[in-house]
């Protein structure tokens, strides 16, 4: 059985706050036996990590990266750009003891996507700082259009990128399950990093390949548009058991996080075009 | 020895001095080789030699390398346009590209064994004390004390060697460290065969669970299938290192070689890229505050970025207030010594005052030099300022 939760938190910077609602998911699936996928929904780091490697190796290499990121994060504070990148690292330290306690019985590894909530420079305006290793992915949604954030570290996506296959192919493509950059695969891991200003509604969808493997986009965004929180079922929930009725062949996890900023310095307007200034003549005295 | 391969009158031509080595592209005039030699073969840092080459703006700087091996055994390099530097340690093989770069790449790495400069191509190297030569590429060897060198200069290259330098150009009787060209070749060679022995870092899936829809981790590059012939088989220490079953997914590339060299260089190094020993510069905001400049910062009403990979994070740095201001407005990076600002084709533009000069309309995207003291206008009374920190 799956676990499900929703929360609300407010994590409060030096010029204005954000509310963040969150509903989460995750289930085993129809074929696995365990679930590696692991979830945070914590302060202000919302994350998916998707395990892998034999031997439990994989669930306990997703574990230790949420874990890292749990103590990382206060509760009601948003983080820094250097605590990010520091709990990735340290993550990183984590999976690869994990690999080599295990002498030889198989290295693991982890997917990590997720958003934080940061203050960034001296003037502490919040902002979203996005980050993506491997194939689980972050979306933005607005209420109508779906957009992937992140890019997957994947062979498809290269293939892909390279132009040799176009994206519907890459959906059955037999290499789709190959990642390219993962926690745990090399000492030293580089994240993909995205920052946002933190404004007024914003929205976004996480989770693990058990989701869009099982669950194309325009889908998804129907369910993201159509949902109402009837009865406890979370828009997560609802996610999660499409996945699940498509086959459900992988582990699922969903996040989704609904957040309002209020008081911030930036904001959605366009820039305006400055007024010349017309300076007067002055006579001559 | 340091060595070098013979390179047509006018292409590009290196200049070496005790440690420090430059290769530059087509140098036009006797009085810029006769200005860059003196640099080079002065006490001057690194910086000094840069002032020299880009003293006529960014844009007319030529393509160089400009590397300087120390006595504890790091290498500095700067470079610049389409020449590579391979800066070699027992660590694995660093690759300094400046290719992408719009200004210069500057790059460091430890306990470096030799330095190969530009392309060698099939070319015999030749040795090179110091001087001058036209040449394609330069290797610099790494002496130490604890490392006694072997003078031993094969026939073929006694005809040829040694090359002297030109007259108006003096000659340093500083001692170098020598070793002969051959063993370098050899360190390659050996180098490439440790990779080889590696084991594959790949993650495979228990055999309880589904194979087929489990997924596996390989390293970039994956080339499609039709594209490659037979994929190489890994090593079969690889398999037993990782005692799983092998599912054939796995891609062993010398391009993954090359990546897992890099990692194990980069692993060597702390893990927040440091300002080196050069300068350091800050910003000070007209709206308050003044912060470290270090690598880059994003300046705007509401700055973001998109997919940064490779670890060099911007700082952003909101200014509140002004709707005249694009969200993201200007960017002021540290380029090696030097602080670049780029207007980021801002709505209303962006004015550079250096000091003593006329103010400057920058044009959108397209990166400028400053100096310390130089005033960034955002307009509507925002400035910024470049100020060095002691």
């Amino acid at each position: 059985m799956g676990d499900h939760v929703q929360s609300t938190a407010t994590i409060a910077g030096l010029f204005g706050s954000t509310r963040v609602q969150a509903s989460w998911a995750s289930d085993t699936g129809a074929v696995r036996a365990i679930n590696e996928d692991s979830v945070l929904v914590h302060g202000p780091v919302f994350l998916v990590a998707d395990g892998m490697g034999g031997h439990n190796a994989g669930d306990q290499a997703s574990q230790a990266v949420r874990a890292t990121f749990e103590t990382t994060f206060a509760a009601d504070m948003p983080g820094t750009t250097d605590e990010v990148l520091a709990a990735i690292r340290t993550g990183n330290e984590a999976v690869r003891a994990i690999s080599a306690g295990a002498e030889g019985r198989g290295l693991s590894g982890t997917t990590l996507s997720g958003i934080a909530l940061v203050t960034a420079g001296e003037a502490g305006a919040l902002h979203w700082m996005a980050f993506n290793i491997g194939d689980s992915r972050v979306y933005s949604w607005d209420g109508r259009h779906l957009a992937q954030l992140s890019v997957d570290h994947s062979a498809v996506q290269e293939l892909v990128d390279a132009g040799v296959i176009t994206l519907e192919e890459s959906v059955l493509h037999p290499d789709r399950n190959i990642i390219t950059r993962a926690i745990g695969a090399t000492e030293t891991v580089d994240a993909d990093i995205w920052f946002f200003p933190a404004s007024r509604r914003q929205s976004f969808l996480i989770c693990s390949d058990g989701l869009t493997k099982e669950v194309d986009d325009d889908r998804i965004a129907e369910i993201l548009a159509g949902h109402v929180d009837v009865g406890g079922v979370s828009i997560a929930d609802a996610l999660v058991a499409e996945a699940l009725a498509a086959g459900g062949r992988d582990n699922v996890t969903v996040v989704v996080v609904e957040a309002e900023t209020t008081g911030a310095a930036s904001d959605d307007e366009d820039t305006l075009d400055r007024l010349p200034v017309f300076e007067d003549t002055l006579p001559r005295s | 020895m340091p060595s070098y391969t013979p390179a047509p009158v006018g292409s590009t031509l290196a200049l070496l001095h005790g440690h420090r080595a430059l290769l530059v592209e087509a140098p036009d005039d006797a009085a810029r080789i006769e200005a860059l030699w003196t640099t080079v073969s002065s006490a001057a840092s690194l910086h000094a030699v840069l002032e020299v080459l880009a003293a006529d703006g960014i844009a007319k700087t030529p393509g160089f390398a400009l590397v300087e091996l120390d006595e504890d055994g790091s290498a500095n390099s700067i470079v610049r346009g389409d020449v590579v530097v391979h800066l070699h340690s027992a660590a694995g093989e660093r690759v300094v590209d400046a290719t992408q770069a719009t200004t210069w790449v500057e790059a460091a790495a430890e306990a470096v064994t030799h330095v190969a400069i530009g392309d060698a191509g099939p070319a015999i190297a030749l040795p090179l004390a110091d001087g001058a030569a036209w040449a394609s590429s330069l290797t610099l060897i790494q002496g130490s004390a604890s490392d006694p060198a072997v003078v031993e200069v094969p026939d073929q290259l006694v005809a040829a060697a040694p090359v002297s330098a030109p007259d108006h150009i003096a000659v340093s009787d500083e001692p170098l460290p020598v070793e002969i060209v051959e063993a370098a070749a050899e360190r390659r060679v050996a180098e490439a065969t440790l990779a080889t022995a590696l084991p594959e870092q790949t993650i495979n899936p228990g055999s309880d669970e589904a194979t087929d829809e489990a997924t596996v981790v390989v390293e970039r590059p994956v080339r499609p299938p039709r594209l490659t012939e037979a994929p190489p088989k890994p090593a079969p220490e690889a398999k037993n290192a990782l005692g799983g079953e092998h599912d054939g997914h796995t891609v062993l590339s010398d391009d993954i070689r090359r990546l897992r060299g890099e990692d194990r260089a980069r692993a060597s190094r702390p893990p927040t890229p440091a300002v080196p020993s050069g300068p350091r510069y800050s910003l000070s905001l007209s709206t308050g505050g003044t912060q470290p400049l270090e690598g880059v910062a994003l300046i705007g009403r509401a700055p973001s970025a998109a997919k940064i990979t490779g670890g060099r994070i911007p700082t952003l740095v909101t200014i509140p207030g002004d709707q005249d201001i694009s969200r993201n407005h200007v960017q002021l990076a540290v380029e090696g010594d030097t602080v670049v600002v780029t207007d980021l084709n801002s709505r209303n533009g962006t004015t550079v005052v250096l000091p003593g000069r006329a103010p400057q309309h920058l044009r959108a995207n397209e990166p400028t030099a400053v100096l310390v003291g130089t005033v960034v206008d955002l307009g509507g009374g925002v400035t910024i300022t470049v100020g060095q920190e002691q």
